[in-house]
Parts: C-alpha cells; sequence; structure tokens
C-alpha cells in the first residue's frame, strides 16, 4: 500500500494521495485524514494530482472528512484533482459534492 | 432449522458433491487426460463453491477460492499451461479447499498458515506470466475493468445492439433502479463503480447519489456502506440485463427495479422484484466477464443456495427460489427454461426414511393378508388371488423405487481416496497411483456413509504395508510406482468392493510368527494361507515392527471387520507374495428389505436370503458321503459339498436327522465355497422387512437380522457366512478339509457339522 504522505506547506498541512485508492486504502486514508487533521493549525491541503484509480468507500472517506471540515470551519482545498478523481465522483453521481469544495488547480 | 441453517447444509452438501466432482477432474488431469471441458469443469467447481462460500462469509475460503481459479482460469485459457507441476500444485490446492470447506462446516478454526503455501504457490504462479492473483490486488482487476470498460466505451458508443445476441430486443423502455449496498459488498470487494459503469453501457443514464448517510468523521468506518444510489436508466435491452449487472452482489445490497414506462402487455406483471428472488430468473448463474474471466475479481454470486453447475444442471436445484417465495416476474422465458433445467429435487433423508418404513410396513401388511388367505382357493376367488398377485408386483415396484432413491453412486466416498492416496504416498516416501473402477455403482445411502472409514483403513493399509518403497520396487523387477486399484461391482444382491495392490504381499511366516507371539493362535496350529492371511483382522494385531502414523497400530483391521459386520457385509483378503494383495468387502445393497426363503426347521421358522440360495434337494442316500471325522458330503454333480444342520447349529429340538427325508439348500459364500444347509421344509418365498437386531441384542453369529412374518410372529435371518463359521470352529471339526471332484484342495476351507 503506498503511504499517504503528510508535509507541512505554507499555509497548513498537505495530505497526498496515492495513486491507487482502492477499497484497502480506505482504513490509512482515514487514520491519515485524522492524523493531518490533528496536526492543527491553517488550511488542509487535499493533493489529487497523483490518483489514476478511486474506490467507493475511498470517496466515502474524502466526503466524510471534508464535511467535517465544512461543520468545524476547518479550511480545505482539493489540489490538482486528477482526471480519474473527477471522473470517479462523476460516474458516482457525487459531481455536485466536488464542486462545492474550493479547488486549486 | 432456520432458513439460514438450511441453506447452509444444502451449500455443503452441494460442496461434497462438487469436491467430489473435482478429484475426478483432477484424477483425469493428473493421468494426462484432462482436456479443456475438464479444467472448464474444475474452474466451474471452485467457482461454484466460491459463490456459495461469498454468501456465507466464508472469507478463508472465498479468499483461497479466488486465487485458485484465477490460476485455473489461466490454465483454461491456455495463458499457463498444465504441465506436471502446475497440475501438482491444483491436486494440493484442492485439497487445501476441500480442507477449508469442512472447517468451514464443522465452524473450526484451521491454522493460518495451512493455506498460506499453497496460496503462495498460486500467486508465484499466476506471476510467471505476470498475473497478479492476490485478491488484495482486487482493485488491479478493477482497474483492468475500468480500462477494458473504458475501451469498449470509446470504441462501441453507443453500444453495440449485437454485441449482446442473446439479450431480448425490446422496445426502450426507462428503468428506475435503486441500489443501497451493504457492508458486506465492499467487504466482499465489490465496488458500485464498476456496477455503475456497466449500468452506464445499457443506455441513456443519469445517478443520483445520496451520501447524506455518511457520518460524522469519528463514526465512519471506512469499510462501511453509506452511499446509496437511484439510477434511471433508458435502455432496449430489457430488465433483465439490469438484473445481470448486479448479478453477483444482490445479496449484499438493496436493489429495486422499477419499469417507470411499462408496455401493456408487460403491465400485469409487477415491475419489481426482490433480490433474493431475482437470482432464479438468471439461468445462467456464471457468465465471467471478459475482464474478470482473465483475472477475475473476487464477486459473490448473489444467494446461499444456487450454486448450478453447468455441467451438471441436474445435480443443481435453485433452493434460493423455492425459499423466496414465487419467481420473479423478471424471469419470464428465462425463469421457464431454468424450471425445464431442474431435473432433480433436494429430499431431506427423513422424509425417505418415513417412506421406506411405511413401504416396509406395507410388506408385512401385504403378507399378512396374504397368509390370511391363503387357505381360500384361487378359483373360487380369482378376483382376490389376482389383485393380491398385483397388489404383490406393486409393492415391489414402490419397494424397488424407494430403495432407488436412497441409492448413490459410491463416487462420492470413492472422491475422497485419491488425496488420501496423495497424502500416503508423501508421508511414507513412495509412488503411488490410484486407480479407480466402477464409481457409478449405486448403493443404499446409509451403507456410503459408513463405508468411508473401512475403506480408508484398508487403503492406508496398502500403501504403508502392502507398497514396497521405490528402492524395493525396482530391486524386485517392479515399476517404481505401486498401483493400488479400487473398484466397485454389483454382483447378486449385494455389492462388492475391492481394493488391491501390487506390493508385497502379506508375509505369512511373519504372520503367523507375529501370531503366535500374542498368542492368538496356539504354536502348534495348522492354517491355511487363507486363514493365516485373515489373522490380520483379530484384534490386536500388527506385523509393524515399528508403530508408524498410518497405520500399523495393532488397531484398525478388526474395527474395520466389525464395521463392515454391522453393515450386514463381509471383508476377507487373497494375497499373493510378492504380487499384492486385494481385500474383498461385499455388502448388501439395501439395508431395508430383502428377498429370502421361509424355512422351517423344527418348530421355528428362518429367513434365508434368496442371494445365498443355488438349489435346494432332497438327496438320495448313495450321494451321501461320510469322511473320516464323521462330517457328512454331498456329491451333487462330482462336487462334495459338506452338509450344516441348521437345528443343530441352533439347537432346535425336533429337526429332522436324516439328510433324504429332509431338504438341503445349497448356498454360497462370497468367496465362492458352497454349504449344504439342511433344513425340515421350504415354506416359501417372500420379501422380508430387515429389522436390526442390534439395538436390543450384541451381535449374534449365524444371525443377519430379523423381520416379522406375516402370521405377526418374528423370524430370524440367517447370515450364511456366520453359520459356516459355527459349523467349523463351534462344533471343533477340523476346519481344513477341501475336496473337489474327490481330491484334496487346499485353501478352501470346509466343515460339515
Amino acid at each position: 500500500m503506498e503511504p499517504f504522505g503528510i508535509a507541512k506547506v505554507e499555509d497548513g498541512t498537505q495530505l497526498k494521495l496515492a495513486a491507487t485508492m482502492d477499497i484497502r486504502a480506505a482504513e490509512p486514508l482515514l487514520n491519515s485524514v485524522q492524523e493531518a487533521l490533528s496536526a492543527g493549525g491553517g488550511k488542509i491541503v487535499i493533493e489529487a494530482s497523483s490518483v489514476d484509480r478511486l474506490s467507493t468507500p475511498c470517496v466515502q472517506v474524502l466526503i466524510g472528512a471534508l464535511q467535517h471540515m465544512e461543520q468545524n470551519g476547518i479550511p480545505f482545498v482539493l489540489k490538482s484533482p486528477s482526471d480519474a478523481f473527477v471522473t470517479a465522483f462523476d460516474d458516482l453521481g457525487l459531481f455536485s459534492y466536488l464542486m462545492k469544495w474550493p479547488v486549486q488547480t | 432449522m432456520d432458513d439460514l441453517q438450511q441453506f447452509k447444509q444444502t451449500f455443503f452438501q452441494e460442496c461434497e458433491e462438487l469436491l467430489g466432482d473435482l478429484e475426478g477432474h483432477l484424477m483425469a488431469l493428473q493421468h494426462g487426460e484432462g482436456d479443456s471441458n475438464t479444467l472448464n469443469a474444475v474452474f466451474r467447481a471452485i467457482h461454484s463453491i466460491k459463490g456459495g462460500a461469498g454468501a456465507f462469509g466464508f472469507d478463508r475460503l472465498v479468499a483461497f477460492a479466488h486465487i485458485f481459479e484465477t490460476v485455473l482460469d489461466l490454465m483454461r485459457d491456455g495463458r499457463l499451461q498444465p504441465e506436471p507441476d502446475s497440475v501438482a500444485l491444483v491436486l494440493h490446492c484442492a485439497d487445501i479447499l476441500s480442507d477449508l470447506v469442512r472447517a468451514a462446516q464443522s465452524d473450526s478454526e484451521l491454522p493460518l498458515q495451512h493455506e498460506e503455501e499453497g496460496r503462495k504457490a498460486l500467486i508465484a504462479l499466476a506471476a510467471t506470466i505476470g498475473v497478479n492473483a492476490d485478491p488484495h490486488a482486487a482493485d488491479d482487476e478493477l482497474a483492468a475493468l475500468d480500462a477494458e470498460l473504458a475501451a469498449q466505451a470509446a470504441s462501441v458508443a453507443p453500444p453495440e445492439p449485437a454485441a449482446e445476441p442473446e439479450a431480448p430486443k425490446a422496445a426502450l423502455l426507462k428503468y428506475l433502479v435503486k441500489f443501497a449496498p451493504r457492508d458486506a459488498l465492499y467487504q466482499r470487494a465489490n465496488e458500485p463503480l464498476i456496477l455503475i459503469r456497466e449500468l452506464r453501457q445499457l443506455g441513456g443514464f443519469l445517478a443520483k447519489a445520496d451520501a447524506s448517510t455518511i457520518p460524522p468523521l469519528d463514526q465512519l468506518k471506512p469499510e462501511a456502506a453509506y452511499i446509496r444510489w437511484e439510477f434511471e436508466i433508458e435502455t432496449d435491452r430489457g430488465e433483465q440485463a439490469i438484473w445481470d449487472v448486479f448479478e453477483f452482489v444482490t445479496d449484499d445490497c438493496d436493489l429495486e427495479v422499477t419499469c417507470l414506462n411499462p408496455p401493456a402487455q408487460a403491465a400485469a406483471a409487477p415491475a419489481a422484484v426482490t433480490p433474493a428472488a431475482a437470482p432464479a430468473a438468471t439461468p445462467a448463474i456464471e457468465t465471467p466477464k471478459p475482464a474478470a474471466a482473465a483475472n477475475p475479481a473476487p464477486k459473490s454470486p448473489p444467494v446461499a443456495a444456487p450454486m448450478q453447475q453447468q455441467a451438471a444442471p441436474q445435480q443443481a436445484v435453485p433452493q434460493a427460489a423455492g425459499a423466496a417465495g414465487a419467481g420473479p416476474a423478471g424471469a419470464g422465458a428465462a425463469g421457464g427454461e431454468a424450471a425445464k433445467a431442474v431435473r432433480s429435487i433436494r429430499v431431506d433423508l427423513d422424509r425417505v426414511d418415513k417412506l421406506v418404513n411405511m413401504v416396509g410396513e406395507l410388506v408385512i401388511t401385504h403378507a399378512m393378508i396374504a397368509q390370511q388367505t391363503e387357505h381360500l382357493h384361487a378359483d373360487q376367488h380369482p378376483e382376490l388371488a389376482n389383485g393380491l398377485a398385483e397388489l404383490s408386483h406393486h409393492i415391489r415396484d414402490l419397494q424397488e423405487s424407494v430403495m432407488a432413491m436412497r441409492a448413490q453412486p459410491v463416487k462420492s466416498v470413492f472422491a475422497r481416496l485419491p488425496r488420501l492416496v496423495r497424502e500416503l504416498a508423501t508421508l511414507t516416501n513412495k509412488k503411488i497411483r490410484l486407480e479407480m473402477s466402477g464409481e457409478n455403482t449405486e448403493i443404499d445411502k446409509t451403507v456410503i456413509e459408513q463405508l468411508g472409514d473401512p475403506l480408508t483403513h484398508m487403503i492406508r493399509n496398502s500403501a504403508d504395508h502392502g507398497i514396497e518403497s521405490p528402492e524395493d520396487r525396482m530391486a524386485a523387477g517392479k515399476p517404481a510406482e505401486g498401483l493400488i486399484h479400487v473398484s466397485a461391482d454389483q454382483r447378486g444382491g449385494r455389492i462388492v468392493i475391492e481394493i488391491s495392490d501390487d506390493g508385497r504381499g502379506i508375509n505369512r511366516e511373519k504372520v503367523m510368527k507375529k501370531a503366535i507371539e500374542k498368542k492368538l493362535v496356539s504354536a502348534d496350529a495348522v492354517l491355511s494361507n487363507e486363514e493365516i492371511d485373515n489373522l490380520i483382522f483379530l484384534p490386536g494385531f500388527s506385523t509393524a515392527d515399528q508403530v508408524s502414523n498410518i497405520s500399523g497400530r495393532g488397531v484398525g483391521m478388526d474395527v474395520v471387520r466389525q464395521n463392515i459386520q454391522a453393515l450386514g457385509g463381509r471383508v476377507h483378503i487373497q494375497s499373493r507374495p510378492g504380487h499384492g494383495s486385494s481385500f474383498i468387502l461385499t455388502l448388501p445393497l439395501t439395508l431395508a428389505v430383502l428377498d429370502g426363503m421361509v424355512l422351517k426347521v423344527g418348530v421355528q421358522s428362518y429367513i434365508l436370503p434368496l442371494a445365498n440360495i443355488v438349489e435346494s434337494l432332497r438327496p438320495e442316500g448313495d450321494q451321501i458321503n461320510v469322511v473320516a471325522n464323521a462330517s457328512q458330503l454331498l456329491r451333487i454333480r462330482g462336487e462334495y459339498v459338506p452338509l450344516v444342520y441348521l437345528h443343530r447349529i441352533f439347537k432346535v429340538p425336533g429337526g429332522i436327522d436324516d439328510p433324504t427325508k429332509a431338504l438341503v439348500i445349497i448356498v454360497e459364500m462370497e468367496d465362492g465355497s458352497k454349504m449344504g444347509l439342511v433344513v425340515d421344509e421350504i415354506i416359501g418365498q417372500q420379501q422380508v422387512v430387515i429389522k436390526s437386531l442390534e439395538e436390543n441384542f450384541d451381535p449374534i453369529r449365524g444371525v443377519g437380522a430379523a423381520t416379522i412374518l406375516g402370521n405377526g410372529r418374528v423370524s430370524l435371518i440367517l447370515d450364511v457366512a456366520g453359520i459356516k463359521y459355527i459349523a467349523e470352529h463351534e462344533t471343533h471339526r477340523p476346519a481344513a478339509i477341501a475336496l473337489q471332484g474327490g481330491k484334496a484342495q487346499p485353501g478352501i476351507a470346509l466343515a460339515a457339522s
């Protein structure tokens, strides 16, 4: 399982999503999101440029995470989502969720 | 038993059948006789087991079966060649699969490493051609499927109707599909994204997701199912095409398909069906998709019970359809075809047994009526006589039909033997080949169920004591590989099972020495070769110099004999030093009824099984010869047959002592030897219901069972081999007199009382 990279960036914490976001990635993703949130301070950057496969369980975790940030006033941004990332949301009928989130290209 | 338990029971019954078939196909592969059909059959068996296991959450079984079928799939595609090494691996993995099935059945846990070695070897084998068979890499497969679907979408847009010739053409209809996965769907590595992309191929498509049920982050379970969907699909491919997309997940989701604009002719049919009922509408359970076939995703077939084998549809019964009630509206013509394909049903054994008992009572009642009316003259009561004759005929047909229901091919027991022999060969460092014949011989289910242990022990004995090491065999001028042949055959009213090997045979000198050492026979005893061979059936006998973990503990062969005797059977051994041994088991076809001859001896009546009777006669005085030890021999057509007086055997007062005034019934034993039973008279032939004495009495030598006669009296059913034993041993006559045509014939022990 490719590890999720958590790194301090200029204005917060960046979580870099792995290329393969299959069902096995859902739990590590959840743990990484919680780790990034607990790092505290600043914006959470979800870097999704490398994603070439995205499973529904990972989508659920991402939606849960971003809803949590919205509800708790934690600033976040989805950075450079790959075509595979966007297509997965679209195919799943969840494009409207994607549209609500700030996206940085 | 609740529904789930019933489905499980059915699943395991089907697993037994599938594993049995699997062994047969694997044997063919092992002997280089397999072809693509064999590989297909093996694949289907594993796939069916995996499917059912998935439905019940037997995850280890599913995981292992998945890798296994992936490799088999590569073999049947020709991407992997069935080389000896890979066939050996497949055989080994079939054993592991069998273990996992039995562990699941007994609700026991095998050590985790049990399947690990096989799993790794399968993955390594698939890796040799660059295929990842690891189920954890399911998403690699999904990716492959994604890629394929994407490619299809790009190259065949809009979908080419000709690509699905089997799909019935229909008007463009609009369907609402409500799809709510359950946790199990994800846990079995299924992915809605794939299903949605497949649905998209059907035509106009709109997906609406409801993600409002995703809980707060601290309560979120990563592999739980939260999102649910509604899809609107406009398609001319028919409702079945939608169900087909969900074929492997219907048990792990809530699914509803509603036609929003039903055509007039379909309006009468309800538009929504339950997911549990849906699979019955799908005649072809097993239609792996192209990508999945090359590298199948670990999908689970939809419901607990319907493990249909395409190869043998008559063995598969769509239990789920029955459990779910009426078939779904969507079944249509496909449902009709499925119904036609069902050639058998599963019936609880208790119900069949109840029927057997009822037929038994009917036989007794018929005998009673026949006896009560026998004084009436047939000419005066022709209708009654004809009616009774017809009744007798019908009862016999009925009894044979009911017995046929209980009969099963011995294949189900034989199927376990290839694995046993493989394991024994490994344990003993010997090369052993197993050949089987007559697997389709049918025998009563009760007998089959109790045949497994004795058969196993005799095979062990052959492998451990009979077959020599490859070096010893080569030195003796034999091929390095030993042969064990197991055959079944029906002879008369009995089944004969023979287990023979081409090993060293029984070392009679060693057997005799051990028997004397263990005080099983006296030091000065003179025994025939056959009697020495049969010493191995004595309790506590073993010639093994060192106790092995295979056999040789001195327990077993006596138990084998007891078990076989308890089934109304017999076992004996024939051996040729240096050439091998044969265990010969003879078993009754059924344990319920038999055709017998009612005999009278003094004031007693006995039943003699018809299968033993050769002929009966009243001898002339000059046919009786008295030999030196006062035994009497009947000379008949140049053959000498010892006479045994039944009244002396059972100490019945008043029996006729003069054979020229009595009747002699010539009976034949399984070993071919004959004996003349002296009785007072023959009452007549009768079909009798066997009533076991074992529940209330210890085994009685010479008596097999009892029955109730038409006059309500209990009569004993004779066991001729037991009578022969009594005549030989309990009357203290020398045991080794053998005459044929007046000449001594060593090896056949006869005696007279």
